[in-house]
């Protein structure tokens, strides 16, 4: 696996962390801001790679610092990148759904990444849009039903459940659905 | 952009801001649109007085609402939505995309 530079991308970073991780048994799924910007090709740009994993903080940091990470608070960073790593408490969730099983992944440089799926990570979205009406990821939100085939069905009988439909058809009608 | 409809510029900021961001307050609002409080605050009390709103204090702040009662509460909401998404880019961006979800304490931003 390379080394770490200004020029390693957020799809490889997220490899070498998995990479290394898988090495040291630990495994991680890839969530937040950082999906976003990898189905929307960047459109979103978020510098923080958020992984959910079911092990010990000190096992991860030992893994981590194999990689040249330094434990800032909670973040990991590397003298190499711009990018920071951080592992929020898990189970992963999007809203009342936990735990939610990713259906996401990318294959870098032969190694499989886990994260959410496009319409998982919309649904991620779209809870922030729900509970804090916070536009700026329903427009993330709408970025990535623009790139990718998302399943409306299955965001629908979310919404549902969240008892946010009304809201719901906010996002419908940005995307060109009706609800 | 239909300021005649709400009859001045400062309600239809004021509606427009508040079905943007689900809520608001005198000075958010003024803040946001380079307006002040003055301006703001008795276009929001018609508003009130009027029955489209209502208010609630959080801390000192009070908190104004579209009614949830208001009979046309869906087809208002609607109406301030579809305003919302043909305004230009520009405003979108200036006044309508505050980060509203939270940051953990000491985030870098």
């Amino acid at each position: 696996m390379s080394e770490i530079t200004s020029k390693t991308t957020r799809q490889q970073l997220a490899a070498i962390v998995v990479d290394k991780l898988r090495h040291h048994k630990i495994d991680a799924v890839l969530v937040g801001g950082s999906v976003v910007s990898i189905y929307t090709d960047n459109k979103y740009e978020s510098n923080d790679l958020d992984f959910i994993s079911p092990a010990s903080h000190k096992k991860i940091v030992d893994a981590m610092t194999e990689l040249g990470f330094m434990a800032n608070g909670k973040d990991f960073v590397h003298p190499g990148t711009k990018f920071t790593v951080e592992f929020p408490t898990g189970p992963i969730g999007i809203g009342d759904d936990q735990p939610v099983q990713p259906e996401g992944k990318i294959t870098v440089d032969g190694v499989d990444v886990k994260l959410l799926s496009p319409t998982q990570s919309v649904m991620d979205r779209l809870i922030s849009f729900f509970v804090f009406n916070d536009r700026q990821c329903l427009d993330q939100a709408v970025w990535i039903a623009d790139k990718h085939p998302i399943n409306l069905d299955q965001v629908k009988a979310w919404a549902k459940r969240e008892n946010q439909e009304e809201k719901l058809t906010v996002f419908l009608a940005r995307i060109g659905r009706k609800s | 952009m239909y300021k005649a409809l709400f009859g001045n510029e400062v309600a239809e900021h004021c509606l427009l801001y508040i079905v943007n961001y689900g809520e608001g307050h005198i000075r958010g609002i003024a803040t946001t649109f380079d307006l002040s409080p003055g301006q703001v605050k008795p276009q929001l009390e018609k508003l009130e007085r009027g029955g489209i709103l209502v208010s609630q204090f959080a801390g000192n702040t009070k908190l104004f609402r579209i009614n949830p009662r208001l009979a046309i509460r869906k087809e208002l909401v609607a109406l301030m939505e579809k305003i919302l998404s043909v305004l230009p880019e520009d405003d979108i961006e200036q006044y309508y995309r505050e980060r509203r979800r939270p940051r953990r304490t000491g985030k870098a931003l």
